[in-house]
């Protein structure tokens, strides 16, 4: 290799190099097209037509019309965004506490770090049944409860006051571990110089974490919130699972809803219609972000 | 990259549709929900045996993921050429135009005459005046109880019925035992239980029903349905609501084993194992006095999916006429065979434990299963509102009244 | 502080190993799995899920999630290399659809897949599950390792194009050396999220010798009965190879986090 040299770069122009490298490309938006845009296009043709006595029939914007005058999925958007949030807010803060916590090199961090990102590695279909378990009239919950002094009997998944609430602690629970990782890695790469300059300038730890470590690392967190609010969204399983949507609909979520309608009542028009109305709903904050970008 | 390229070239091909699946008339691919007990596998392998020339694949899928998969296959026109369905999921799979008539392709002769049937069970295999599938099995319910709890909360065994005060003065006495114990257990998440095996029974046999006669408008809100709406109510509260919930009826039935529940009102096939059974069970049955009709089923019948062309219809003909021998018919199913013969070749269901069964079976030889196309979403309306009212957030009669405009809602589309 | 720190940790590990606890406990248990005691304790569960399907389970999400990742890795890693290093018209456009991409719920492709898929022959294959698998993941492969190669110093590139290498011989003998833990990091990823996942398994594969561990263990949950131990033991036995290969690997995870995301 020979020596980098300076004269290559010019200053004002980026570093990139000028062509057209779509084969570059091709492999991976082949895979892309086949396994997720196929089906987009596809969900979009059954959404616009109805199956009776097995031939199609063209009924256009007909399913879209019946979905939005509907109360029960203006309900289902609302829940699906206190879930969202819910589950985000949580896992984040949880993520960052253990992250925090963990940042350190010492022997007792390095053997607890692979038990902590085993809710995360645990099957979905597992750590529902413990939970619903768990939340039981005389589950640990309650269990644990009592012994602060707190009797209780609630069963907890069953109570249309506490449901939502209680999927949201367990899927919490499953998926913290997500932001443990990216924000311990995010951490360690805020240099180490950074926060003791912070400490020597007098400030203390929780400003030091919030006027220096943070704004540093705002990149990953900026990242890893998107990519968690995306999952969380599109998330279902564990609701599924636990609830499936209920107690009187109290957990009802647009992806349980579009599992329920498209495999219990097999109305699958209706299915492809919720699906591209939650595409459009998730795509509203791609767009806006790309928007601002361009505007900039 | 070779590899992506040769796929995307596949894909391509696929989508301009020149992918025609080759059919090869006396290859039969025949679906059933996972059977643990390898009887079934059993008789398509002496049955290939036996028919040289024939080929039949059976594809056990496990039962939680077995609607689903169906509704997909007969959605993609590829999938099963015959196919065990659940009774609760036929009519919305037939009101979709997913099925053929089957007696035109199987023949009514042999084991497969209509008087061989349970008439009942067969009508359930009848949607809009075409015998689509034919009934495969059965299982009626009982209240099934612990005698040593319900003794040691104070009760009397009861007879061979009891009345509701009965039953409804026994569960909360078991249930006064402390709050391990559940008076009776019951589940509530999935969608059809609601009709079948939780408030369903009782409203039926308050004398009420979901909707009338001709299926064009709700009957949720007669004092007939909601008598039996509030009955059950009151019978859930000395259960535990966490079942409310729950999928699958495996807690109730694991509990009632280990002697914390008192009653459950279910089939035989949710009577507890050895395994689960401890030292502080016995089992007692009885029927509820208002036992006048059929106290339902979660049954299954067989079918043929409307992409099956005619040149396999002889090969359909010959496994089914031969799945339908009364040896071989029990060999599909755990629950009760669906044809006279059959019930006489149901020998380990001839122990006296079983009768009640049988009996409830017979009884109701007259009375339609209450079935329609749209059950499984009114089972959902249903299950959300029998929610309402055991969780008590709103009274009875006005849950029921709000159920029954929103399900007119849906019979007026 | 120090010790402050060691109590968060604590705590949170506390919250964390209790439920996984009462997992391993119940998968010992061999009768009254969900509510008994400690009186009945053994190796039941594990015997008979052993002697079952499950090993052959575990053999299809080995080669179903072994094939994801690489083949997911392995179209993304000169994807990602492009849009790190090429000015191209449509780029942006492109990159937009990568995210798009990320946002579609999965349950919404279940059924055009399910299609698509028996049209195929891939239905109830190894094969077809993976390249499903692939599909799923490219996005946020590519989205991984255009971070880190982000990173990558660009005079590695214009060094060797000043010695005549050709962008493709550059990204063979110069970038994929470099980039090699990004790659195992990536398809580590991979693996973790394939291994556990259920709906698209179970939707793709109904052919018992075809399942995987996760549509294994919920096909204890029968009609008629369910085997909570054998779900318990089965789910023990699937967690611990990725715990395990997370232990190895988790100095390197953690670093090519770092580098792909601060792109």
């Amino acid at each position: 290799m020979a020596v980098v040299s300076d004269q290559v770069r010019t200053p004002t122009a980026p570093a990139a190099v000028r062509g057209a490298p779509y084969v570059w490309l091709v492999p991976a938006f082949a895979l892309l097209v086949f396994v997720v845009g196929y089906p987009i296009v596809e969900n979009i043709g059954s959404s616009v037509t109805t199956s009776v006595a097995g031939t199609e029939r063209f009924v256009g914007l007909q399913q879209y019309g019946a979905l939005l005058t509907d109360p029960t999925f203006y309900r289902a958007v609302w829940l699906t965004v206190l879930w969202t949030v819910g589950v985000t807010v949580l896992q984040f803060l949880l993520g960052l506490a253990t992250a925090l916590a963990a940042d350190r090199a010492t022997w007792f961090v390095r053997w607890v770090r692979p038990v902590l990102i085993i809710p995360w590695v645990l099957p979905g279909v597992v750590a529902a049944n413990v939970w619903v378990v768990f939340y039981n009239e005389n589950g640990l919950v309650n269990d644990l409860l009592s012994v602060v002094g707190l009797d209780s009997d609630r069963a907890w998944l069953a109570d249309t006051a506490t449901s939502l609430p209680a999927v949201i602690v367990a899927a919490a629970w499953k998926g913290f571990p997500f932001y443990f990782l990216l924000l311990l890695a995010g951490l360690q790469s805020v240099p180490k110089e950074t926060r003791e300059a912070a400490t020597i300038d007098g400030a203390g730890p929780f400003q030091t974490l919030t006027r220096v470590v943070l704004p540093q690392m705002k990149t990953i967190i900026v990242t890893s919130l998107a990519l968690g609010v995306i999952a969380t969204s599109n998330y279902f399983d564990g609701i599924y699972l636990m609830t499936a949507g209920g107690p009187a609909d109290s957990t009802l979520t647009l992806p349980v809803w579009v599992y329920n309608t498209a495999f219990s009542q097999f109305d699958l028009a209706k299915a492809s219609a919720l699906s591209v109305i939650i595409l459009l709903l998730v795509l509203v904050p791609v767009i806006v972000n790309q928007v601002r970008r361009g505007v900039r | 990259m070779r590899r992506i390229a040769a796929m995307a070239v596949v894909a391509a091909l696929a989508l301009s549709g020149c992918a025609a699946p080759a059919t090869d008339a006396a290859a039969l691919s025949v679906w059933i929900p996972t059977d643990s007990t390898g009887k079934a596998a059993a008789f398509v392998d002496s049955y290939n045996a036996s028919h040289p020339g024939q080929q039949v694949t059976l594809r056990q899928i496990p039962f939680g993921n077995y609607d689903n998969a169906l509704g997909q296959a007969f959605s993609a026109g590829k999938g099963p050429d015959v196919a065990k369905i659940n009774g609760t999921t036929f009519p919305s799979l037939a009101s979709k135009g997913y099925l053929q008539p089957i007696v035109p392709i199987v023949g009514d002769t042999g084991q497969l005459a209509t008087s061989n049937f349970y008439p009942q069970l067969y009508r359930a295999g009848e949607y809009d005046g075409k015998q689509l599938a034919l009934p495969i099995d059965t299982g009626t319910r009982v209240l099934q109880y612990n005698k040593k709890l319900l003794a040691k909360a104070g009760v009397a065994p009861f007879g061979e019925t009891a009345t509701y005060p009965e039953i409804l003065a026994a569960a909360q006495k078991v249930r006064a035992l402390g709050r391990d114990y559940q008076g009776f257990c019951y589940v509530g998440g999935d969608k059809w239980y609601t009709v079948n095996s939780n408030a369903g029974p009782f409203v039926i046999q308050s004398g009420g029903t979901f909707l009338s006669p001709d299926e064009k408008r709700a009957t949720l809100d007669t004092p007939q349905a909601v008598a039996g709406f509030e009955f059950f109510a009151s019978l859930a509260a000395t259960g535990n609501k966490s079942n409310l919930v729950s999928t699958a009826s495996a807690p109730c039935v694991e509990a009632f084993g280990a002697g914390t529940v008192g009653m459950q009102f279910d089939g035989f096939w949710d009577i507890p194992t050895a395994k689960q059974i401890t030292g502080d069970f016995e089992l007692g049955q009885t029927l509820p006095t208002a036992q006048t009709t059929y106290s339902t089923t979660g049954g299954w019948v067989l079918g043929v999916p409307n992409y099956v062309p005619p040149a396999k219809f002889d090969a359909v003909k010959q496994f089914v006429n031969a799945m339908y021998e009364p040896a071989d018919l029990v060999r599909f199913t755990s629950l009760m065979p669906a044809t006279l013969s059959g019930r006489d070749a149901a020998t380990t269901l001839k122990a006296p434990q079983y009768d009640i069964y049988w009996k409830i079976l017979a009884e109701n030889a007259d009375n339609p299963i209450p079935l329609n196309a749209d059950l499984i979403a009114q089972a959902t309306l249903l299950t959300s509102t029998m929610q309402t009212i055991i969780l008590g957030d709103k009274p009875t009669a006005v849950a029921l009244a709000e159920a029954d405009t929103a399900l007119d809602a849906t019979l007026g589309k | 502080m120090k010790w402050g720190a060691n109590v968060v940790l604590a705590v949170i590990v506390l919250v964390v190993a209790v439920p996984f606890a009462w997992v391993v406990l119940a998968s010992f248990r061999q009768s009254d799995v969900l509510t008994g005691g400690v009186s009945d304790l053994g190796f039941g569960n594990y015997l008979t899920v052993l002697s079952g399907s499950l090993p052959r389970d575990f053999l299809n999400s080995l080669v179903a999630c072994g094939v994801a990742a690489a083949l997911s890795v392995g179209v993304a890693a000169p994807a990602a290399y492009a849009f790190s290093r090429f000015r191209f018209p449509g780029r942006d456009l492109l990159f937009w659809l990568l995210l798009v991409v990320q946002v579609v719920p999965a349950v919404s492709l279940v059924v055009p897949l399910y299609k698509l898929w028996s049209q195929l022959d891939l239905f109830n294959t190894i094969i077809g599950l993976a390249i499903a698998y692939a599909g799923l993941n490219t996005a946020v492969c590519l989205l991984l390792l255009k971070g880190f190669l982000d990173d990558l110093p660009r005079e590695l590139d214009e060094a060797a194009a000043i010695d005549g290498c050709s962008p493709f011989v550059t990204f063979r003998r110069v970038i994929l050396p470099l980039l090699a833990p990004a790659l195992t990091s990536a398809g580590i990823f991979v693996v973790v999220t394939t291994w556990q996942e259920y709906v698209i398994a179970s939707s793709l594969m109904n052919e018992p010798t075809a399942f995987t561990a996760t549509v294994g263990l919920q096909n204890l949950v029968g009609q008629f009965s369910t085997d909570y131990g054998g779900i318990m033991a089965g789910s023990v036995l699937t967690a611990l190879p990725v715990i395990m290969v997370f232990a190895i690997f988790q100095r390197q995870f953690v670093q090519t986090v770092t580098g792909g995301l601060k792109g």
